[in-house]
């Protein structure tokens, strides 16, 4: 093996292996052919090429869609981490109350139902077929308006959830699916989101990282827009919903997801108009993309 | 298939022209796309097959062929009529964008200034 067969031959594995198996030998051959003579090792233009590639592939992006296409994937993904938050948010509110033996107890039941329910939505969103979506949208609405009309809840309870998971239920129609490597963002979303209620306890070990742990998940997002816009948009879309529990008369002041919300207290309102831009700006930067 | 909507990007247009008298390889791709262009583009080869496999979904390029050089795969791709036809189109689009300039403004009133001559009329030099 020569130097810079070595040398693209590494390059190849950023690409997935499927991708490899079927077109490797192929790009090998191309690479090999335009090296110019005597060079023992790739060059930073096919390097970078290389990477760049085989990290769109993984993403996804080699394949076109329509920006619209690809918007409407974002959206449902903005839509379903919210919804996670909400889940979170119930989840760690059924722990608190269970953990300090708060009564009525009847009340944390319900929060660990209505969060079951929307995780199940947003799982059946990332996995199911269509009409599972449907069906399991449909049974969450009916239990979270249920247990809102008999608690007595916020209006903003009793439509909040239920509107975003039509809307999850209206997005998902689509042919195309998330791809499976965004979800890990819905995995730190519920974990930050729940643990996060937690953090007012000052012996709560894991509080100074998931208070930078909402800039590392923005800072990702942003960089990873260079191979695939849509995470970004998802998280800038997540963000700036979460001024409709405010604008309805919810009762959690301004919650920014992965934790922003009681970081800040709702006292950084810059980060609402942030959010909004950043769905703005990596709506176009998908636009770039999206063009053959 | 439906025509695009946008203007392609140029690496994408050398491509599809890059085929137009012909299946080719990856690598006469890259050299013919180089050259048509005056060595303007300068398709990396990431870059060439990232093209590849968008042209391929969009149903504007097909494989054509394959065959086994030095153990190796060395696939040529061909034009379809939808990328023939994408192709012509983006031509005249840009054919149309150019005579706008071309046709109505001759070379000689293209200067600035106070000092620029009017159509038509010969311009001594200085």
């Amino acid at each position: 093996m020569t130097g810079p067969e070595r040398g693209y031959r590494r390059l190849l594995h950023a690409y997935p292996a499927w991708y490899r198996r079927e077109r490797g030998e192929e790009m090998l051959d191309t690479l090999l052919t335009a090296a110019p003579h005597g060079r023992t090792w790739p060059s930073l233009r096919d390097s970078g090429a290389l990477i760049l590639g085989g990290l769109r592939v993984r993403a996804g992006q080699n394949r076109r869609l329509t920006t619209a296409a690809n918007l409407r994937l974002a959206v449902l993904f903005g839509v379903a981490l919210w919804l996670t938050g909400q889940a979170a948010d119930n989840l760690a509110l059924a722990g608190l109350g269970w953990l300090h033996g708060i009564q009525p107890a009847q009340y944390f039941a319900f929060a660990a139902v209505r969060a079951l329910v929307i995780l199940a939505a947003v799982g059946a969103a990332c996995f199911a077929p269509r009409p599972v979506v449907a069906a399991v949208c449909l049974i969450a609405i009916a239990v979270i308006v249920l247990i809102a009309v008999h608690t007595y809840a916020y209006l903003w309870w009793l439509l909040g959830e239920p509107v975003l998971l039509a809307v999850l239920t209206l997005l998902a129609r689509g042919k195309e699916r998330m791809p499976r490597y965004w979800l890990w963002l819905l995995g730190v979303e519920l974990a930050v989101q729940t643990l996060i209620w937690f953090m007012i306890q000052p012996q709560f070990f894991l509080s100074g990282a998931l208070s930078d742990l909402p800039w590392v998940v923005l800072a990702a997002v942003v960089l990873w827009a260079v191979v695939d816009a849509r995470p970004a948009i998802a998280v800038g879309v997540c963000a700036a919903m979460q001024i409709i529990p405010v604008v309805t008369g919810g009762g959690y002041g301004i919650q920014f997801g992965f934790g922003f919300g009681t970081q800040f207290g709702g006292g950084h309102g810059f980060l609402w108009p942030l959010a909004c831009v950043l769905a703005l700006v990596m709506t176009l930067r998908l636009r770039r993309q999206a063009v053959l | 298939m439906s025509m695009p909507i946008v203007p392609m990007r140029e690496p994408t247009y050398f491509v599809l022209a890059a085929l137009q008298d012909g299946p080719l390889h990856g690598y006469a791709i890259i050299k013919r796309a180089e050259g048509m262009s005056h060595g303007r583009v300068r398709l990396a080869t990431g870059t060439l097959y990232t093209a590849l496999d968008r042209l391929t979904d969009q149903g504007y390029v097909r494989l054509v062929s394959e065959e086994i050089v030095s153990g190796r795969a060395r696939r040529s791709y061909g034009l379809t009529d939808a990328g023939s036809a994408a192709l012509r189109a983006e031509a005249t689009r840009m054919a149309d964008a150019a005579s706008l300039v071309i046709r109505t403004r001759p070379a000689a009133s293209t200067g600035r200034g106070r000092g620029a001559s009017p159509a038509g009329r010969k311009v001594r030099p200085a």
